[in-house]
């Protein structure tokens, strides 16, 4: 009873926290206002928290081996949250920069490879939001698992977008830190499902 | 794996969840408090003549305008100039130095450049290649008065414009995002265009450190990053110069950039603009105009180019 409660706790402050840029812009917005120049602050900071909250799911797996709080159940959460971030990002985008024009969008997705990269990005985080759901994980059965792997390849489009959003300003320090991380989680990982395997 | 590594992973990852506030709170923070203490600065004078190039817009306001800036010498966020240009760049002593292919090279004091002509107040409009732009009530006169001056020698074609490249001022310099010192470069009859500006002021004050302080050009139909900023050195070519942006992506930044709505860019696409501080959150795009408005008075200059490759 009490170890529900206290998973229950857990998620609804994981939750809480995945919300928290939303609301703080939210009241930004409302208040003081976001800045000289309100579309490219939200444009970017949706973009790098979709970064942040992508490498957090991708490290679950690897925080639940060593502190076993029941961290996978929350997966789910947290995806269809990045996922949320990630339609309002590109939504965003096609309003701040194309007053909504699909033409004018799809211009961009054929001529602009950062734009290319983080649509594509996009499609790879919506079929996984589309088939998020226990009926999709029955139906699917193995396939789900091969499926779901997709996160890895969406966050590494997503993060050269990000890379080539940033060679406009010839600034590569925080992608490439964002690249250092993922190798490191993505290293970790592996090596930790080799000693898993390894003990069976 | 070590116990060690998985902390040190997590201890990366709260890092980077804390990266998306983290962008907000000093853009908001540096963009009020700062802004208004240098209005507190005293105004030209005498203050500066009106002039016959007055752009009917709206002008900016003096907050958005002097906090909001690309000037690499002290960072790469726009956020960073306000923060770190005032007081660390000093602004006097100041000298720039005409020379190169003319018959007179001289070093001039900032307070000489303040006697040479009497300063005219020319509102322009300001586009910048990331696809916004600001109307700036400059304060100045035709850069031609400067470069006449000097009386250039017939082989001069070209003129070189350079940055000042002082690490103990310019904390940016650090960075390798761009080549140092920071080069621009226009053709000979561009910079004796009457449009070019040898700008001193701003709003009627003297121009202030993150703008570009104590003494900048400014020209209006070319993207802004073409008008050099804090200039210590104005030389005179026969060959085109080494543009620091062209040296870095020479097939996004081209040698002219002239503001062009038909010529789009890696990442924007120049046919629109977003207006600062006038246009709200959902607020449709403006057009960009061709030569960013100024094509009657400038066209002629480029007669018989093909604009699309001299981009």
């Amino acid at each position: 009873m009490r170890q529900a409660l206290r998973d229950r706790l857990f998620a609804a402050t994981l939750w809480c926290w995945a919300a928290g840029p939303l609301v703080d812009w939210s009241i930004r917005l409302a208040t003081v206002g976001l800045g000289t120049n309100p579309q490219e602050l939200l444009l970017r900071a949706m973009g790098q928290w979709i970064i942040a909250l992508l490498m957090v799911i991708l490290s679950l797996p690897l925080l639940e081996q060593f502190f076993g709080l029941g961290l996978l159940r929350l997966r789910r959460m947290l995806g269809l949250w990045c996922f949320s971030y990630a339609a309002l990002h590109l939504l965003a985008f096609a309003q701040f920069e194309h007053d909504l024009l699909l033409a004018a969008f799809m211009r961009d997705l054929f001529t602009r490879p950062f734009v290319t990269m983080g649509t594509l990005s996009f499609l790879a985080l919506l079929a996984l939001a589309l088939t998020s759901n226990r009926w999709s994980q029955l139906k699917l059965g193995q396939n789900w698992k091969r499926l779901h792997w997709m996160v890895w390849p969406a966050a590494w489009l997503g993060l050269i977008h990000y890379a080539l959003h940033k060679a406009g300003k010839n600034d590569f320090e925080a992608p490439a830190m964002a690249a250092l991380i993922l190798c490191l989680i993505w290293l970790l990982s592996r090596q930790a499902r080799k000693k898993r395997l390894a003990r069976h | 794996m070590g116990r060690m590594a998985a902390v040190g992973t997590v201890g990366a990852l709260a890092g980077l969840g804390t990266l998306g506030q983290g962008l907000i709170a000093p853009a908001l923070a540096s963009s009020k408090s700062q802004g208004a203490s240098q209005k507190a600065e005293a105004d030209l004078s005498p203050p500066p003549q009106k002039s016959s190039h007055v752009l009917m817009d709206r002008p900016t306001d003096w907050s958005d305008a002097t906090t909001y800036n690309n000037f690499y010498e002290f960072g790469t966020q726009k956020s960073d100039p306000v923060r770190h240009a005032p007081g660390r760049l000093k602004l006097r002593p100041w000298t720039l130095t005409v020379d190169g292919l003319v018959g007179k090279p001289k070093t001039y004091s900032v307070d000489d450049l303040f006697q040479l002509a009497t300063l005219e107040e020319r509102v322009y409009r300001m586009r910048c290649v990331e696809g916004w732009s600001m109307v700036i009530p400059w304060a100045g006169y035709s850069l031609s008065h400067l470069i006449s001056r000097a009386q250039p020698l017939g082989s001069a074609k070209y003129v070189e414009f350079t940055t000042l490249n002082d690490a103990q001022m310019m904390p940016g310099l650090s960075s390798r995002v761009l080549e140092w010192p920071y080069r621009e470069g226009l053709r000979m009859d561009e910079a004796m265009h009457s449009l070019t500006l040898l700008t001193l002021g701003m709003y009627g004050k003297p121009l202030p450190a993150q703008n570009g302080g104590p003494v900048r050009f400014v020209v209006p139909w070319k993207y802004g990053f073409k008008s050099a900023k804090s200039i210590v050195r104005i030389r005179l070519t026969e060959t085109q110069p080494v543009c620091s942006w062209h040296l870095s992506a020479p097939h996004e930044y081209g040698f002219y950039s002239n503001v062009n709505p038909s010529v789009a860019h890696r990442r924007w696409s120049q046919a629109t603009e977003r207006r600062i501080g006038e246009d709200s959150l959902f607020a449709a795009r403006r057009p960009t105009l061709p030569f960013n408005g100024y094509a009657e008075a400038v066209e002629s200059l480029y007669r018989g180019m093909d604009l699309r490759r001299n981009f």
